[in-house]
């Protein structure tokens, strides 16, 4: 069994990402080919050719029907095989399998898990991404590492004045108490780090303009398995919120991150800031994406060698975890028993029929996975 | 903050290293110790009566 939740929506690309080319990518061990048709619609089918296992996303695309590079079996959108070389009939098995998609808040969600359970109102929302009272900068970084050691970094934000000293780390962040919050029912992960009094790290003195010491608010929504947010609440000190009426005394960034597993030991980290300030200055946004970029590669860097050092460490070893873990350990459950509801059977929904929900497939048939 | 019905909630006690944690039915538990911290809350929802929000 996979070590991430089946039958769960995760983030496959930006929505820019996919366009008239094809789009070769892994996600949670499935390798995908996506492309837009000329509707606009995203289709992504499995990347192997049902012939000799070509990779469909190194093939070439013909209106909205993939042809594949090494022989030609051809595909349309659905998956189904529609010309094969040389021969009038096509195999019955010639289809590969289709993933179901959904296009929200700018992502391409792809479900993977059982296709007839996926469900687009369970895709956990970040509208600010996609809204143009925010500006967004974005980018993606693989990282070579297991999914949930970027859970344990995010959800741990004291790493940031260690790791990210003279970025976003101050010494505030390590000293100020949190709050843990996890809803059983919702599945979410709630952590509220508030400083009153801290040090203006140069990310933001440089992109709000803001001179001497602010409050700083950092409140982390975590939608496993997938979907990170951190909103972050930038303010002269002792600016709060007032009790009617907007926070426009305050600037706001959220940041946001899709951590998709490719493999077991991969990861994709597509990271996001939104800001609700200085919306068209393209100097802030690249300041923003630029040093952004650097402290997500800072984490890459260190969790590439956590990687190396886990998989080589003894079974027998034992981490320690302290107050700051809190959040990091509410992930990790919720995680677990994600991945315990996803193995487990769909649920009964009618009691009328014993037939089974999909029909089996056919001797000699792919098994689709979604 | 979280408001549904089902909300678990540990704060840090101010000025020490004590964890609070708050059961969404309202009980409360000391602890220094994160781990065991979450096994009490996990665990004290066995301990309500019939009808509650689980």
């Amino acid at each position: 069994m996979p070590s991430w939740p089946l039958n769960q929506w995760y983030v496959a690309a930006y929505s820019q990402e996919v366009g008239d080319d094809l789009l070769g990518r892994t996600i949670c061990d499935e390798p995908l080919v996506m492309y837009r048709t000329s509707d606009g619609e995203v289709v992504a089918l499995a990347d192997r050719c049902v012939h000799r296992r070509f990779p469909l996303s190194m093939s070439n695309r013909v209106d909205d029907m993939i042809v594949c590079g090494y022989h030609g079996f051809t595909y349309d959108k659905g998956g189904q095989c529609v010309a094969a070389p040389a021969q009038k009939r096509i195999p019955r098995t010639a289809r590969v399998p289709s993933f179901v998609v959904h296009e929200l808040d700018g992502f391409v969600w792809v479900w993977i898990g059982d296709a007839d359970r996926a469900d687009t109102a369970l895709i956990p929302r970040a509208p600010w991404l996609d809204d143009p009272r925010y500006t967004t900068v974005r980018g993606m970084e693989p990282l070579k590492a297991r999914y949930g050691l970027l859970v344990d970094n995010l959800l741990d934000l004291s790493h940031e004045t260690y790791l990210h000293g003279g970025y976003i780390g101050t010494p505030e962040v390590a000293e100020t108490p949190i709050t843990t919050e996890v809803d059983e029912e919702a599945n979410v992960v709630y952590v509220s780090r508030h400083m009153a009094d801290a040090e203006c790290p140069s990310l933001y003195s440089k992109s709000t303009g803001i001179e001497g010491r602010i409050t700083r608010w950092q409140d982390i929504e975590y939608h496993p398995p997938c979907l990170y947010l951190l909103h972050s609440r930038i303010a002269p000190v002792g600016v709060l919120p007032p009790a009617d009426g907007p926070d426009d005394q305050a600037f706001h960034v959220e940041v946001a991150y899709a951590i998709t597993p490719e493999t077991e030991h991969s990861t994709h980290d597509f990271w996001m800031v939104a800001r609700d300030f200085a919306l068209d200055d393209q100097e802030i946004s690249t300041f923003l994406a630029e040093n952004n970029r650097t402290v997500v590669l800072q984490d890459v860097t260190a969790l590439d060698v956590l990687e190396v050092v886990v998989e080589g460490e003894k079974d027998s070893y034992q981490e320690l975890s302290i107050n700051i873990d809190t959040g990091g350990l509410a992930a990790r459950r919720l995680l677990k028993k994600l991945v315990d509801e996803g193995n487990a059977p769909a649920p009964q929904t009618t009691a009328t029929t014993d037939a089974p929900a999909v029909p089996a497939p056919t001797s000699g048939d792919p098994v689709p996975t979604a | 903050m979280l408001g549904g019905t089902s909300v678990y909630r540990i704060v840090w006690k101010l000025n020490t290293d004590v964890l609070i944690g708050y059961c969404w039915c309202g009980e409360s538990h000391e602890d220094i110790d994160p781990i065991a911290m979450w096994e009490w809350l996990l665990a004290h929802p066995d301990t309500h009566p019939t009808g509650g929000a689980r």
